[in-house]
Formats: structure tokens, sequence, C-alpha cells
């Protein structure tokens, strides 16, 4: 671990394309056998958008993650024998799962997959519980569920009865315990996203003053984790910027604003805030231009650009971070088709998604991880591209 | 004191085989049309673990509801205990000692709630209000950053395993079942509760400590949320500082739905228990059908809404018509309702 900051805390040019280098030299080595933890989060984190261009690794198709596939041996996934695909996301009506449904019904076809929609109207691991003990028992069961876990625990009894009736589980977006399933998607690289975060803010606003954190609640295992990559790369990169007091806006937009006015308040050399929740970032936006502090305090949040685009407009908005989450629905469907037909590799090993390109397994930061994207940033620019 | 309680005694217990009558046709209808329901019995069997929280939730819900008041912490007083429980077996308790540790905490809290309520005449409504917001942030804030899960096998037997081929969490549902019907129907305190549902100023002339009794009566709302909550941890292997709230109102609907008056004073234990089974079974087999949760909650309703009028209907006075019993159903509420 303390390798990894200390490398990406000297962000010359030089030093991120050896540790590119580096990092294919040891996923090519270690083709076949675990890599570590160490070599494989190098890995990880070293192709962001800024090292490959100052190194131009080996093109690698399309893919914005393809790090590093080891010798070229990748797998690719192809169509076979039709089955049903059940997609159980957190709850019913989220644009982003919308998203992810509508990428996955895509590619569906071509992969003789018939995806089947399906979960609870509340965001409760027990209602989820249900649904997936509910698909199990049904007189056609799916011979895939893909989930996209509430949290990380109240579903692993109903997915480890899912893997004993033959079903394959696999994760995308929020994962549980690894015992209770095949392979995870991961969105984006944590280390990614905090530092694709951290930079929005230091080129825009500069890297001296306080960042405060807008996050959901306090056991929030993604959120957690952004905000410990956040932390590790200010660390090694910017000592003299510092996180403030971080705020829970408990998923609720009133509750949010009430916590980023705190901030703001509380701290006289506030930079931006970072709203990482789909709830916190209009929640800041709100608070911001109500203290009449619009373009004065950066705005820099994680979330889908169609609920923000009047704030992309109005300028209050300066960024905002995702991945495309149709292009992984789409993804889905090549993991399920995947598993379902023993096709992808372990960890350490790479498979190639039709047009999405070569993504690699590995054992960071849990088994059996597929890391889909480099964070994609949006910017008044460029939101209108997208659709989600 | 036998004599103050003549109405509930008196009915027939039309609504119980209404209710009856319901669940056989559910189960018909789902093992016919859903080849992994029934499994010879077993799998019908082991469905009902997925309810038994809720189900002795809505036991606690039912004595509350009879005396004419309402308990909205319960639901979050068993995040609570689940919390409690999962942090004490984490911390190298044992079993025994670990779920009385979170039955007693959920208690206390239950009695606070019935201390506030009678002592200081506060509506019971606003009083569980506040008391479920703080004994969730409670339970956020011990359960922390990782919430605990993973448990010992022997403490999951609670919420998955089996005696006889029984259910152990059945079992104990039903144990606190009979316990509650005996309590309301052949005891003083039970028989007084009732009363003081039916009409406050009836009790108070009658020499009932009303003080008392609500202090009772929330007390075991809180028990019955401590052993919800224990059920809950031992049935998802985890415990969230948000499992329970979501068990609320769909205990609450099962005491409505098991005919005891929104208003209190009218209602049996018994028929609440068939209302658990009702909608227990019929949310896992529209779920089992391959119907979205979306469905399920919607059919819950539209059921709930179905089951209050045809309830009015089978109350009503021979050769009354529906909407002349809905009007002195209608009467005889606001006059409960009103000033007493």
């Amino acid at each position: 671990m303390t390798i990894r900051i200390g490398r990406l805390g000297t962000p010359t040019k030089a030093v991120l394309s050896i540790s590119v280098v580096g990092a294919m030299a040891l996923s090519a080595c270690s083709s076949g056998k675990s890599p570590t933890s160490s070599s494989n989060s190098t890995a990880a984190t070293a192709t962001t958008p800024a090292a490959t261009a100052a190194s131009t690794p080996p093109a690698q198709a399309s893919t914005p993650a393809s790090p590093a596939s080891s010798g070229g041996s990748a797998t690719a996934v192809q169509s076979g024998a039709p089955f049903t695909l059940a997609i159980v996301p957190k709850l019913l009506g989220l644009s982003v799962f919308e998203a992810n449904v509508k990428g996955a019904k895509q590619v569906a076809p071509s992969l003789g997959i018939t995806v089947n929609y399906t979960a609870s109207v509340k965001a409760s691991g027990a209602d989820q519980a249900q649904i997936i003990e509910g698909l199990v028992k049904s007189n056609n069961p799916p011979k895939v569920i893909a989930y996209s876990a509430n949290d990380p625990t109240s579903e692993v009894t109903a997915l480890k009865d899912a893997k004993a009736h033959g079903i394959k589980v696999i994760g995308f977006d929020s994962d549980v315990d690894p015992s209770a399933r095949d392979y995870f998607i991961q969105d984006t690289a944590y280390p990614a996203m905090g530092k694709a975060l951290i930079d929005a803010v230091v080129k825009t606003f500069g890297n001296k003053g306080t960042i405060g954190i807008l996050s959901s609640t306090k056991d929030a295992t993604i959120q957690n984790a952004w905000i410990k990559a956040m932390s590790d790369y200010i660390a090694s990169a910017y000592p003299n910027l510092k996180i403030g007091p971080i705020g829970y806006g408990q998923s609720n937009q009133a509750t949010s604003q009430t916590q980023a006015t705190n901030l703001i308040n509380s701290n006289p050399d506030l930079l931006a805030l970072i709203p990482i929740d789909g709830a916190a970032v209009p929640g800041a936006l709100a608070a911001v231009k109500a203290l009449g502090r619009a373009g004065k305090i950066g705005v820099f949040g994680i979330g889908d650009p169609n609920p923000n685009r009047q704030y992309f407009a109005d300028g209050s908005l300066t960024g905002l971070f995702l991945w495309d989450e149709v292009k992984q629905g789409e993804l889905i469907d090549y993991v399920a088709r995947g598993d379902l037909d023993g096709t992808l590799p372990a960890a350490g090993g790479s498979f190639t998604a039709g047009d999405l390109g070569t993504f690699t397994v590995t054992n960071d930061p849990a088994p059996n991880t597929i890391i889909f994207s480099e964070p994609l940033e949006f910017t008044k620019d460029n939101y209108m591209n997208y659709d989600f | 004191m036998t004599s103050i309680a003549v109405d509930t005694r008196r009915r027939p217990a039309v609504w119980g085989t209404a209710l009856a009558v319901a669940i056989a046709a559910e189960l018909v209808y789902f093992t016919l049309t859903t080849r992994h329901f029934a499994e010879h019995g077993h799998g019908m069997l082991v469905l009902t673990e997925q309810f038994m929280p809720t189900g002795v939730l809505a036991l606690g819900a039912a004595l509350v509801i009879l005396t004419g008041n309402i308990d909205l912490s319960s639901g979050a007083v068993a995040s609570l205990s689940a919390i409690i429980v999962g942090t004490q077996l984490h911390d190298g308790a044992s079993i025994a000692s670990a779920i009385v540790v979170a039955v007693v905490v959920a208690t206390g809290v239950g009695a606070l709630n019935g201390a506030v309520i009678s002592l200081l005449h506060i509506d019971s409504l606003l009083v569980t209000l506040a008391t479920q917001f703080i004994a969730g942030s409670v339970a956020t804030s011990i359960g922390g950053e990782n919430p605990p899960y993973n448990f010992s096998r022997i403490f999951l037997r609670l919420g998955t395993g089996t005696v006889a081929g029984l259910p152990i969490a059945l079992l104990i549902f039903l144990v606190l079942a009979a316990a509650t019907a005996l309590l309301v129907t052949r005891t003083v305190f039970g028989r007084s509760l009732v009363l003081i549902g039916y009409s406050r100023s009836a009790a108070d002339y009658s020499g009932i400590s009303a003080t008392r009794v609500l202090m009772g009566v929330f007390t075991l709302s809180g028990f019955a949320a401590g052993v919800s909550g224990v059920l809950l941890a031992a049935f998802y292997n985890a415990a969230r500082a948000d499992s329970g709230t979501t068990l609320l109102l769909p205990a609450i609907t099962m005491v409505v739905l098991g005919g005891v008056d929104i208003f209190g004073g009218r209602g049996r234990v018994g028929e609440v228990v068939l209302a658990v089974f009702l909608l227990g079974f019929l949310t896992q087999g529209l779920l089992i059908e391959g119907y979205s949760s979306l469905t399920a909650t919607m059919v819950t309703g539209l059921l709930l809404i179905a089951a209050l009028v045809l309830k009015v209907w089978l109350s009503r006075a021979p050769g009354q018509s529906l909407s002349r019993a809905m009007q002195n159903a209608l009467r005889r509420r606001l006059r409960l309702a009103g000033p007493s």
C-alpha cells in the first residue's frame, strides 16, 4: 500500500509512465496465477488519462479501463444457448439503473440473453433479498442473477441460496461479500475516482484550502472507499489541501443541503464541495446557490448528468464524474454470458466483451473483480451527449 | 371485570373465518400455479421465516392499537435490537447474553415510550415518532461504518433453523401469539387495555389505572420489537440500522387487516395472526410468481381497502345497505374520536 501512495505522490510524467510499464510487466508475468494486490492496484491506478497520454501504452481497443491484457491472450465472450438474466438493482426507478438495463437490453439479443428487470420499490437490503428468493423459487428461475446490493450483508443468504440452486451470481455497482457471487463489475477503480475529483478541484481552484465532502450515510461502503481514496491522494500529492469534516446527507436532498450549508459556513477557506451521492449533488448545489457562492465555491460531484442539466447550464455545477451506465449495462450481459458458459478467466486473466474492448479480472479490491471504466467526466461542454 | 369486554367476546368470528378462507384460497392458488411454492408443505413452512420478524412486530402493534394508540418506534427499535445483538456477538458475548441485552434494551425503550405517554399525557403518535428517530440514530451510531454480520451457526438457527420440520422462527411467533391472545382474553390487564381503547372515560370510571396499563402495553411492544430484531439479525445473518424500519408499515397493515379497529377497543389477536399469514404468504407468493414488488405492494393496498369495506359489510345489521352501514360506522367513529 505504501508503494502505491509513494508512486502516486509524485505526479510527474516520467514516474507515471514508468509505473505503467512496470504494471504491464507485472501483469504480464502474472498470467496464470493470481497477482498480488499491490501489483494489481498499480495497474488499476496507473492507466489514468494523464498516464495514458504521457506514455501511450499499446493500443487496447476502445476500452477506457483496459488495464494491460496479459500477453494479448484474452478470451472472447461469445453467444450461445439462450438464457434468462435477472437484473436486480437496488430499487426500481433510478435513472442510472434504467440506463444499465437499457444497455443490457441493447446487446442481449446478440448474446442469446433475455433480460428480466426486477427490483423492490424500496431501497432495502431485506426487500432485495426477498426478491432474489422469489426468483430462485419461481417456475422458471433465471440462469444468472445480476445484483447491485443495497448493503453488503443482507442479500448474502439469498444469493448463496441462488448459487446452491445452480444459478450464477454476478454483481455490479455495489458488491456483497465475495463468497456470495462469482464476479463483480466495479464501476471504476476507487483511487482513480479519488484522483480525478481532487485533480479537477485543483485545476480550477488551486491546491490550498479545504475540501468539503458530502456523503450519504456513515456505513455506505462505496462512498467510504471514495473518501479514503481522496484522503490518500491528497495526503500524497497536495499537502496544502485538507478535507474538512464529512457531511452525511442520509441520501436526502434537504439534509444534504443543511450539511452543505454547515460545511460552507464553518470553513471559510472552502475551495469546493464534493457531493458523492445522488441526493447530495442537488443538495450541495442548492446550498451554494442559497448562500450566493455559485461559481466561487466549486461543486464537483459523483452523479449522472440527466438530473443536473440545469446546473451545468447555469454554471453552478463545475464538474460531475461517473461512468457510462449504458455501456456498463452491456458489460453485465457479457459477464453473465461468460460466467454461465465458464469462459471467463480466473483473476489475472482478461477477456474481450465485443465492442466494449478488453477487461481484466483482478483480486483488487475484492476477489474476481472486473473494473469497468475510468471515471468519465461530464462538463458543461459534453453533458448533452449522454442520456441517463 | 368480565362484563366490560362483552363487545369483543360476543361477536362471532366472522372476520376470522373470512381470513381463513382467504388464506386457504391463496395457498391453493399458489400451490397450483407455482412449482416451488409448496414443495410438499415444506416450502410453504420455510417461506414463513421471511415474514416472522414482521409478524412478531405485529403482535406488539396489535396490543398498542387495541388501546387506541400507535407505536411508530417499533420498527426502529427492532433495528436497534438487531444491531445490539450483532455487536454483542461480535464482541464475544455468549448468544444468550447477547439476546438478553438486545431484548432488555428494546423493552426499555418501550417502557420509556409508555412512561412518557401515560405520565405526561402526550399523544403516542408524537412520542413514538420521536423515539423512532432516537432509536434509529442510536442504532446507526452503534453499527458504525461496518455494521455486524456473519454470526455463528447456532445463532442463525433462530432465523433459519427448524425443529422437527418446523421453522424455529415460526415456533417463536406461535408461542408469542398464543401468549398475546391469552393475555388479551384471559387477564384483567388484557381486558383493561381493550376497554381503554373502547372508551377511555369508561375505563377511568371503572377504576382502571390507564397509566399502568399503557406502561405495560408499550413495554410489551418494545419487547416484541426486541425479539423481532433478534430474528431479523438471525434470518439475514446481518444487522443493519435500517433493517427493522421497513417492517413497521407491513406490521400495522397486518393488524388492521386482522380486524383490529385503528381507534382501539375492538379486535382479536387470533385474527391478527391469520392476517400475518395471509399477507405474508401473499407477498412471498406474488414474488415467486414473478410479479415485481411493485405489484405486490399494490395488491397489498387493494386487499386492505377491500378488507375494510368487507368488514363493514359483514358487521352490518340484517337488511341494512352497505352505504347505511358505512354511515353508521362513520358516526360511531366521530363519536369515539371526539372529545370525551
